[in-house]
C-alpha cells in the first residue's frame, strides 16, 4: 500500500472512531470535598479537560456530568482551592481539592487591609487553622507554638492560669512591650484570650518594622493578626467539635524515697536518722510530695458553630466552652465564649457592613506555685499528716518550706475575667477605585479576685497551715490566725474610632493602591481592692468584709486611669508588571503617654520586592515555580513598656504613721516617681531582606529571611542617687540600644500528594543573635556608666543579698547573661570549691564563698559571666493522609541554651539530710558542704520536644441529607522531651530582661492525652 | 462633586486630629502631681508624715540600726550547720570587720538615709511655697530636725558624706563634706531649728508622740557633742561640756525614767511611756516593719507563738557568751534575753532541734560554737521588743531616743570631765531601774559605763559609736583579732553610691 494510502485510511478510521465516541457518552458523579475538613464543596467548577463541557456542584459538592467516553480527564477548580486533574476510573469520584492556603493566590490580612501573598513585600507569615497544633489548645496561641519561624511561644508553665510569652524575633526591650500587638478582626489591642481557639480561621504574623509600621508605636513586639472564621456563600453547616482529654505531669524531678533517704542519712551522719513526731525526724513516712500535690487532670472542651450565607452577606455564630484541671490539686481553669460575625452587602452591593459581637468569661482557681518548692524542699520521710493530732494534715515547722496540700487544698484563691468586645466597620465603594472605610469597635474587661485563708483554729490544732500569697494585683497580706479575705476589682475600657481611604487602580502594567487613615484610641482603666484580717473563726470562703475586726488602710486602694493615643497613617503600594513592588507605609502617633517634650512620633517604612521569576528570561526554568527577593527597613515604637504617668513625678498614699492626736495609723502621702520629661517610646529600627521560593511544581516551598534589628533609646530602669534633684532612687529613661539579628528559614515539602496518599513535611529553623549594646549615655545633665545591672537572683537555703544576685544584663552579652562563681571541684570532704583569683591572675580553689570578691564591675574573675540562650530553635512538623486517616507529628526544639538548675544547687547538699529533701541524685554528686551559686549548675537546656501527635479518621460516609463530614481523633501533647537537663523542663521563661535561671517553683507542664471528634452537619 | 466632598472631609480631619495633637500631660486621676500637692496645706502635712514612715524601714536587718550593731561586740550572725545565714558572708563580715564597698547592707543603709533626706528635700520646698505662717515653719523646722537625725547616722557610720539641703543640687556631683564640716552644719541646723519646737512631751501632748519635738533635737545635739572629739578629730573637752549643757536642758522638760525596764519594749509602750523621747512606732498590722523576733528566734518555736503562718523564725541574729556575760542574774534587764530549754506553747513538752540533732533538746546557749558552722542552739535570743504572737511584724514601738540614754550622757560627760562621784548620781536611777546597785566610786571607770551603755541598750544602734567612742571598737573579740588599723571605724562609702556620683571620696582604707 502506498503511504499516502495508508495515511487516508487512518485518518478515515481515527475520524470514524472519534465520531463514533462523540456520540458514546459516559455519567460521571462524585464529590468535591475540602482536603482538609472533608467537607463538601458546593459551587465548585468540573469541566471535562480540553473542553467547554461541565457542571457546578451542588450544596453538597456532589455533582453529576455527561461527558463523551474519550474524556479521561476532569479539571475541578473552586476559588481558594488548588484547581485538580482527576482520572476517570469509572467508579464515583471523590475530590479533595487544596485549600490554596499555601499558595500564592493566597490574601494575607495585613495592617488596614489585605494583600495577595505574591504581592507581598515584608516579613509577614500566615498560619491556617488546618496548620495549628492540634489537640489541648486552650489559649489561642498554643496553636502556633512553633508553627512559625522566629516567633518563639512559651508556655510560662503548666498553670493553665499562666499566659505564654510570645516572642517575635528576640527580645528587644527590656521594660514590658515586648508582647506583639493583636488585632482581632481588625481590633488592634485586642485581648488574645478574648477568642475561643476554635473560631479562629488564621494568625497572620508581622515580624518585621516594614510590615509593621503601619501599627506605628504599637508595634515594637511585632503584630499578630487574628481572622476569626466566617461563613461562606452558599454552604450553611453547623460544626461541632469536642475532645476530652487527661492531663498529667511530663516529667518530675527524682528527690531521695524513703530508703534512700535513711541510707544516705546513715552514710552521711554515721548513725540513723532519730525517728519520732517531729518534722525534721523520720516519721516513718515514705511521701511522693509530688504525687502528692499533682493528679491526673481533665481537660474538655465543647464547640458549636452556625455558619452560612449568600453572595451579599455572611454569618457565623458560635459558642465554646473549655474546662480545664492544673494538674495541681485544686487549680484550674473554665472559659465561656460566644461569638457573632456578621457581614452585609447593600446599596447595591456598593456597601459592606461587617459587624463582630464576642462575649467570655474565664473562672480561674489559681495556685500557689511556692507548693512546687514546698515538696520540693519536704523530705519523703515526713508524713502528710499530722502523727499527733489525727485527722490534721501536719504543719511543717522549717523556715524556707511549709506543708504544701493544706496551701493548696484551704486557700481559696479564685478570679472571674469577664469581657465584651464589638466592632462596626463599614466599606463603602461610591466608584470602584476608592473605598471608605469608616468603624468603631470598643472592649470592656472585669477582672474580680477572691483570696480567702481560713481562720488557722479551723485547719489545725496547731495552726500555721497556710502562707501568704500575692493577690493578682502584687498584694501580700499579712495574714492574721482569725482568716483573712482579699477581694478585688478592676475594670477597663478600650475604645477605638477611626477611618480609612483606600484608593486602588491599574495604569497599564503598573497597579497602585494608596490607603489613608485617622484612628482615635483610648484606654481607660479602674481598681478597686480590700483586705480584711480577723473574722471570728467561722469557716466562710464568702466572707462579708463588713465582718472583719480589723481593717486597715494600707489594706484597701482603688486606682483609675488612661490615656489616649492619636494616629495619621498612610500606605502606597506599587506594582509595575507583578515584577516590581514597592510599598511605603508610615504612622504618626501622638500618646499621651509620655514625657511632655517627645509626646509625638512618625514611624516610617519602605519595602520593595522583585519577582524574578515572572522575568523573560526565567521562562524557561521550569523547576522554579516562584522566586522573589523581597527588602525592608522601617521603624516601630514601643508603647506598652510606658506606664500612663510614668514621665510625671508623683506623689501617692505611702504607709500609715501614728497620730498620737488621734491615737491612731493614719494614712501618709510620699514621693513615689521622678519626672522625666524627655520620656520617649523606644524605637525598633528593621532591616530585612529574604527570599520567597517555590520549585519542582511548588512541590518544595519555602523562605529565608536575614533581619537585623535595632532597639535605640532603650527603656531601662536606671538607679540615680537620692536626696536632692530625685527623690525616687529609681528613674526610668531611654539611654541605651539593644540589637537582634539572625534569619530564619522555613521549608515545605509535598514528598506524596496523591488524592488518597498525601505527605507533607516542614520544618523551621531559626537563628537570634541578641546583645545589648550599652546602657548608657546622657540623661537629664547625669552622665550614666552602666556596664552592668542585677536583673534576677537565685535563692535558698543561706543564699541571700550578693550571692544569690545571678541574673545580669551585661553590655556586649546577650539577654540571659549570668554571673556566677567557677566551680572548682570538691575537696577531700566532699566540700564544694571555688577558685579565687589572685592579682597576679594565678587561682587557688577555696571553699568559703566569703573570700570570693563579689564585685561585679569587671574588677574581679571570682565571678565570671556565663551566657545561657540557645544558638538556634527549630520546629518540625508531618502531615500525612491515608484513605480516611491522617497523622500529623509536630516537634520543636532549641539547641545550644544553657540553664542555672537552681533546684540542684539546692538539694544536693547532703549537709541538707535531716532537715530538707535532697535530690536522688545527691548521693552520686557527693556535695558536704552547703549549698552555693556557681557554674557548676549550669547545664545544657538543648531539647526537642514532640509537641503533638494526632491520628485521626474520617468515617466514610454516604451519599445522605445530614452529615457532612465525622471525624475522630486521638492526640497527644508535650508527649516527650528529649534533653539531658536535670531539671522539670528544660524550656525556661523569660521575663523581662531576665532568663536563663530554673527556679524551684516551677509548675510544671504537663502531657495532655486527647480524644477529640469533629462533626460537621448539612 | 463627590471627590470635592472626600477633599473637604479630609481636609476638615487633618486640621481637627493637628489641633488635638498638642502637648498636653495625661492628668492622673488616683495620684497627686506635685503642683497639685503644692496647693494643699494639708496635702503637705501628710507629705510631712510621709517622710516620717521612712524610719519604720530603718530597723531591718540590712538597714542602719542593726548593720551598725552587727559590727559590734552585741550581735553576732553566725552561718548555722547546713548552710542557713551562709549567704556568702556578708553577716560574718560585719563580725570580723571585714566588710567592703561592695556589703548590700552598708549600701542599703546609705540608700535608705539618703531617700529619707531627699523626700525631706522635696517637701521643705514644696511648704517653702506656700503662703508662709506659723505653721509652715513648724513643718519645715521639724523636717529638718529629722534630715539632721539621718545625717547624725551618716556622720557616725560614714563619716566623710556629700550634704544635700536642697533640691536645686545634683547629687551626681556635689562632693563630700568632711565630717567636721557635717558636724557643723547640723550642729546649726539643730540649733535654729530646734527652739522652733514644741516643748511639751508626748505624754504632756499626745501628738508629740513618734515625731521629733525640741528636746529630740536637743538629744541630737548632746549625742553630735558627745561624740564631737570622734566626728571632728578634736580631742578637748569642750564636746563633754556642751553635751552635758543639753543633757541639763532635757532634764527639765518632764521625762521620767519607766519603773519597769521592759516597759520601753512592751506592745503598749505607745501610751503612758515618759522615758521614750523618740520613737518608731510600729504595729502589726498598721505599720509593720520591726521584726527583731523573726530574725533571732529558733525555727521550732513558730508553733508556740503561732508564727506558723508567717514563714519563720529564722534562727539568726544572737549575742554570744561575752557579751551576754555582762548580764548580771539580778539585772533586769536580763530578762530581755531567752536562754536555756524552750518549751512548746504548753509550757511542758520541750521543744527540739531539727536537722541531724533533731533529738535533741532546743537549749539555748550563749556560747557560740562556730562563725561559719553554729549549731541551731548557739548563742542567746533577743526578746526585749515585746513578741507579737502570731504576727510577723511586732506591735512594740522602736525607741530611737530614750530618757536613760541622757542619764547616761551626763554620767559620762562627768566622768570624761574628771567628775567620777557626780557621774554616779546619774547612773543611780539607770542601776536602781535595772534592780543592780549602782557602781562603787572605786570601781567606776570608762569600761563599766561602757558596759553599761551596752547592757541598756543592747541592740539599740548605739553600740558602734560607743565602742568607737571608748577606743575599743577594733578590739579582738571572739573568733577575730585585734583590727591592723582604725579605717573600719567608717563605713565604705557604698560602690554603687560612687558609680552614681563620681565626686564622692572613699573613706582610707576601701577600694
Amino acid at each position: 500500500m502506498h503511504f499516502k494510502n495508508l495515511l487516508k485510511v487512518s485518518c478515515f478510521i481515527l475520524l470514524s472512531l472519534f465520531s463514533l465516541q462523540s456520540i458514546a457518552q459516559t455519567v460521571v458523579t462524585g464529590k468535591v470535598t475540602d482536603s482538609k475538613d472533608g467537607s463538601g464543596i458546593p459551587g465548585a467548577s468540573v469541566v471535562a479537560k480540553g473542553t467547554t463541557v461541565g457542571t457546578v456542584t451542588d450544596v453538597n459538592g456532589s455533582f453529576r456530568l455527561s461527558v463523551a467516553s474519550s474524556v479521561t480527564t476532569l479539571t475541578v477548580s473552586y476559588v481558594g482551592y488548588t484547581t485538580k486533574d482527576v482520572t476517570l476510573t469509572g467508579a464515583p469520584l471523590n475530590v479533595a481539592l487544596e485549600p490554596t492556603s499555601t499558595s500564592l493566590n493566597e490574601v494575607l490580612v495585613i495592617g488596614y487591609g489585605t494583600v495577595r501573598k505574591k504581592d507581598a513585600t515584608g516579613a509577614v507569615v500566615k498560619v491556617n487553622a488546618g496548620d495549628f497544633v492540634q489537640g489541648v489548645t486552650t489559649n489561642p496561641l498554643q496553636q502556633l507554638q512553633g508553627q512559625a519561624p522566629g516567633v518563639v511561644i512559651t508556655t510560662s508553665s503548666g498553670d493553665p492560669n499562666d499566659a505564654p510569652t510570645v516572642r517575635i524575633r528576640g527580645t528587644t526591650s527590656l521594660s514590658g512591650g515586648n508582647d506583639p500587638l493583636y488585632v482581632i478582626d481588625g481590633v488592634a489591642g485586642a485581648d488574645i484570650r478574648s477568642v475561643s481557639p476554635n473560631d479562629i480561621e488564621s494568625f497572620t504574623i508581622e515580624k518585621d518594622a516594614s510590615a509593621a509600621a503601619i501599627y506605628g508605636s504599637r508595634a515594637a513586639g511585632g503584630v499578630i493578626l487574628v481572622t476569626t472564621k466566617t461563613g461562606k456563600a452558599g454552604k450553611s453547616q453547623v460544626t461541632f467539635n469536642s475532645y476530652v482529654a487527661s492531663e498529667s505531669p511530663e516529667h518530675l524531678i527524682k528527690f531521695m524515697d524513703r530508703n534512700q533517704y535513711l541510707s544516705a542519712y546513715q552514710d552521711f551522719y554515721g548513725h540513723a536518722m532519730p525517728t519520732g513526731t517531729s518534722t525534721t525526724s523520720d516519721q516513718g513516712a515514705n511521701t511522693d510530695w509530688f504525687r502528692e500535690i499533682t493528679r491526673t487532670g481533665f481537660t474538655h472542651n465543647e464547640n458549636l458553630a452556625l455558619s452560612g450565607g449568600t453572595e451579599q452577606g455572611h454569618y457565623r455564630a458560635s459558642v465554646a466552652y473549655t474546662d480545664q484541671d492544673g494538674i495541681a490539686i485544686n487549680s484550674g481553669r473554665k472559659d465561656l465564649y460566644g461569638r457573632f460575625n456578621f457581614d452585609q452587602k447593600t446599596l447595591d452591593n456598593k456597601l459592606l457592613i461587617t459587624m463582630n459581637v464576642s462575649g467570655s468569661q474565664t473562672n480561674s482557681l489559681f495556685t500557689d506555685k511556692n507548693a512546687f518548692l514546698n515538696a520540693a524542699a519536704v523530705p519523703s520521710v515526713i508524713g502528710t499528716m499530722d502523727p499527733v493530732n489525727a485527722g490534721y494534715y501536719q504543719y511543717i515547722n522549717n523556715t524556707q518550706e511549709n506543708n504544701p496540700i493544706p496551701q493548696l487544698i484551704y486557700l481559696t484563691n479564685i478570679g472571674r475575667q469577664d469581657r465584651l468586645t464589638g466592632n462596626l466597620r463599614m466599606d463603602f465603594n461610591p466608584i470602584k477605585q476608592i473605598t471608605i472605610s469608616p468603624y468603631v469597635n470598643a472592649a470592656h474587661g472585669v477582672n474580680v479576685t477572691n483570696i480567702y485563708y481560713p481562720p488557722a483554729i479551723a485547719l489545725s490544732p496547731v495552726g500555721g497551715l497556710l502562707n501568704a500569697v500575692g493577690d493578682q494585683f502584687g498584694y501580700t497580706p499579712q495574714l492574721s490566725n482569725h482568716g483573712d479575705v482579699d477581694k478585688g476589682s478592676s475594670d477597663y475600657t478600650n475604645k477605638t474610632y477611626g477611618a480609612t481611604i483606600a484608593y486602588k487602580d491599574e495604569f497599564g502594567k503598573l497597579r497602585v493602591s494608596a490607603l489613608g487613615g485617622y484612628e482615635f484610641n483610648s484606654f481607660d482603666y479602674s481598681g478597686f481592692r480590700v483586705g480584711a484580717h480577723d473574722f471570728n473563726d467561722i469557716y466562710l470562703p464568702d466572707e462579708n468584709l463588713g465582718s472583719a475586726n480589723s481593717i486597715s488602710t494600707a489594706d484597701i486602694g482603688s486606682d483609675r486611669g488612661g490615656y489616649q493615643l492619636k494616629s495619621w497613617f498612610g500606605r502606597a503600594e506599587l506594582n509595575w508588571s507583578d515584577k516590581y513592588y514597592l510599598t511605603g507605609n508610615v504612622r504618626y502617633d501622638w500618646s499621651n503617654k509620655l514625657g511632655l517634650n517627645n509626646q509625638s512620633g512618625v514611624f516610617p517604612s519602605v519595602d520593595a520586592a522583585w519577582v524574578i521569576s515572572n522575568e523573560d528570561f526565567m521562562k524557561g526554568v521550569s523547576w522554579i515555580s516562584s522566586l522573589k527577593l523581597r527588602g525592608g527597613y522601617g521603624q516601630i515604637g514601643n508603647q506598652d513598656a510606658i506606664g500612663p504617668y510614668l514621665s510625671q513625678f508623683l506623689f501617692s498614699s505611702g504607709n500609715l504613721y501614728y497620730n498620737g492626736a488621734l491615737g491612731q495609723f493614719v494614712s501618709s502621702s510620699s514621693p513615689v516617681q521622678n519626672q522625666n520629661a524627655d520620656l520617649r517610646w523606644q524605637v525598633n529600627t528593621t532591616t530585612n531582606v529574604a527570599v520567597d521560593f517555590s520549585l519542582f511544581n511548588s512541590r518544595l516551598t519555602g523562605s529565608l529571611d536575614i533581619y537585623s534589628e535595632k532597639t535605640k533609646h532603650l527603656l531601662f530602669t536606671y538607679t540615680v542617687p537620692t536626696g536632692s534633684t530625685f527623690f525616687v532612687n529609681t528613674i526610668v529613661a531611654n539611654i541605651g540600644s539593644m540589637s537582634n539579628k539572625g534569619f530564619e528559614l522555613s521549608l515545605n515539602y509535598k514528598i506524596i500528594s496523591k488524592s488518597d496518599f498525601t505527605w507533607t513535611a516542614g520544618g523551621n529553623f531559626n537563628v537570634n543573635r541578641n546583645k545589648i549594646v550599652s546602657l548608657s549615655g546622657q540623661f537629664a545633665g547625669l552622665d550614666f556608666n552602666v556596664t552592668q545591672a542585677n536583673v534576677g537572683s537565685t535563692g535558698g537555703l543561706g543564699i541571700s543579698g550578693q550571692i544569690s544576685q545571678i541574673g545580669y544584663l551585661k553590655v556586649g552579652y546577650p539577654i540571659g547573661t549570668l554571673l556566677l562563681p567557677e566551680y572548682a571541684g570538691k575537696d577531700a570532704s566532699g566540700n564544694q570549691q571555688f577558685w579565687k583569683y589572685n592579682a597576679d591572675g594565678s587561682r587557688t580553689a577555696v571553699t568559703d564563698v566569703s573570700l570570693l570578691n563579689y564585685a561585679d564591675d569587671g574588677s574581679t574573675q571570682d565571678r565570671k559571666f556565663y551566657t545561657t540562650d540557645p544558638k538556634f530553635t527549630y520546629g518540625l512538623s508531618s502531615n500525612l493522609t491515608y484513605k480516611q486517616f491522617d497523622l500529623s507529628i509536630f516537634a520543636r526544639g532549641q539547641y545550644g541554651s544553657k540553664g542555672f538548675n537552681e533546684t540542684y544547687m539546692d538539694y544536693t547538699s547532703l549537709a541538707k539530710l535531716g532537715t530538707y529533701s535532697v535530690l536522688a541524685d545527691a548521693s552520686k554528686l557527693g556535695i558536704k558542704s552547703s549549698s552555693e551559686p556557681s557554674n557548676y549548675w549550669l547545664q545544657g537546656t538543648s531539647f526537642l520536644k514532640i509537641q503533638s501527635v494526632n491520628v485521626g479518621y474520617s468515617l466514610k460516609i454516604n451519599q445522605n441529607r445530614y452529615i457532612d463530614k465525622l471525624h475522630f481523633y486521638v492526640g497527644g501533647n508535650n508527649l516527650y522531651t528529649f534533653t539531658s537537663y536535670k531539671g522539670v523542663d528544660p524550656e525556661l521563661t523569660t521575663a523581662g530582661g531576665q532568663t536563663g535561671i530554673d527556679s524551684r517553683q516551677l509548675y510544671p507542664r504537663s502531657r495532655q492525652l486527647s480524644f477529640g471528634v469533629n462533626l460537621t452537619l448539612k | 462633586m463627590k471627590k470635592r466632598h472626600l477633599l473637604i472631609a479630609a481636609a476638615l480631619l487633618v486640621v481637627v486630629g493637628t489641633f488635638s495633637c498638642k502637648k498636653q500631660l495625661n492628668s492622673p486621676k488616683d495620684a497627686v502631681t506635685k503642683a497639685a500637692a503644692s496647693n494643699s496645706a494639708r496635702y503637705l502635712q501628710s507629705i510631712v508624715l510621709g517622710t516620717y514612715t521612712q524610719l519604720q524601714g530603718l530597723t531591718a536587718n540590712n538597714a542602719m540600726l542593726l548593720t551598725a550593731e552587727e559590727t559590734t561586740d552585741a550581735l553576732i550572725v553566725p552561718g548555722r550547720i547546713g548552710g542557713d545565714w551562709a549567704d556568702g558572708g556578708v553577716w560574718q563580715q560585719l563580725w570580723l570587720h571585714t566588710y567592703t564597698a561592695s556589703h548590700g547592707n552598708i549600701s542599703g543603709a546609705w540608700d535608705n538615709a539618703y531617700n529619707t533626706i531627699g523626700s525631706i528635700n522635696i517637701t521643705i520646698s514644696l511648704l517653702q511655697g506656700l503662703p508662709q505662717t506659723d505653721g509652715t515653719a513648724y513643718s519645715i523646722a521639724e523636717l529638718k530636725v529629722l534630715r539632721a537625725y539621718f545625717y547624725y547616722l551618716l556622720v557616725t557610720n560614714f563619716g566623710n558624706v556629700p550634704l544635700l539641703t536642697s533640691t536645686d543640687q545634683d547629687a551626681s556631683k556635689v562632693a563630700t563634706s568632711s565630717a567636721a564640716d557635717v558636724f557643723n552644719f547640723l550642729v546649726t541646723e539643730l540649733k535654729t531649728n530646734g527652739p522652733v519646737l514644741s516643748t511639751k512631751t508626748p505624754t504632756q501632748d499626745g501628738a508629740q508622740y513618734g515625731r521629733l519635738n525640741r528636746w529630740g533635737a536637743y538629744f541630737l545635739l548632746a549625742k553630735l557633742y558627745l561624740n564631737q572629739n570622734v566626728i571632728t578629730g578634736s580631742s578637748d573637752n569642750s564636746g563633754y561640756q556642751a553635751c552635758s549643757s543639753y543633757c541639763d536642758s532635757i532634764m527639765t522638760a518632764g521625762y521620767t525614767l519607766q519603773a519597769n525596764f521592759l516597759d520601753n519594749f512592751s506592745s503598749s509602750n505607745n501610751s503612758g511611756n515618759n522615758e521614750n523621747i523618740f520613737v518608731i512606732p510600729y504595729d502589726h498590722i498598721y505599720a509593720q516593719g520591726l521584726q527583731i523576733q523573726m530574725m533571732s528566734f529558733h525555727y521550732n518555736q513558730a508553733a508556740k507563738y503561732n508564727w506558723g503562718s508567717t514563714g519563720g523564725p529564722w534562727n539568726g541574729f544572737c549575742a554570744n557568751a561575752d557579751f551576754y556575760g555582762k548580764f548580771s542574774n539580778a539585772d533586769a534587764r536580763k530578762a530581755g534575753w531567752q536562754e536555756g530549754i524552750q518549751y512548746a506553747s504548753d509550757g511542758v513538752t520541750p521543744l527540739t532541734t531539727r536537722g541531724s540533732d533533731s533529738s535533741l533538746v532546743l537549749n539555748f546557749r550563749p556560747q557560740v560554737s562556730n562563725l561559719y558552722t553554729a549549731t541551731e542552739y548557739d548563742g542567746v535570743r533577743q526578746q526585749k521588743w515585746q513578741l507579737t504572737p502570731g504576727y510577723q511584724s511586732q506591735d512594740a514601738d522602736f525607741a530611737l531616743f530614750r530618757y536613760s540614754d541622757v542619764l547616761l550622757m551626763k554620767a559620762e560627760c562627768l566622768l570624761r570631765q574628771g567628775d567620777a562621784a557626780g557621774a554616779l548620781d546619774y547612773t543611780a536611777p539607770v542601776r536602781q531601774r535595772a534592780g543592780v546597785a549602782n557602781f562603787t566610786i572605786a570601781a567606776f571607770n570608762a569600761d563599766s559605763l561602757l558596759s553599761e551603755r551596752g547592757r541598756e541598750f543592747a541592740w539599740e544602734g548605739w553600740r558602734r559609736e560607743d565602742l568607737i567612742r571608748y577606743g575599743h571598737f577594733g578590739d579582738k573579740k571572739q573568733f577575730k583579732a585585734a583590727d591592723g588599723d582604725n579605717h573600719t571605724k567608717l563605713f565604705p562609702i557604698p560602690t554603687e553610691a560612687r558609680q552614681k556620683n563620681p565626686n564622692l571620696t572613699q573613706n582610707p582604707g576601701y577600694n
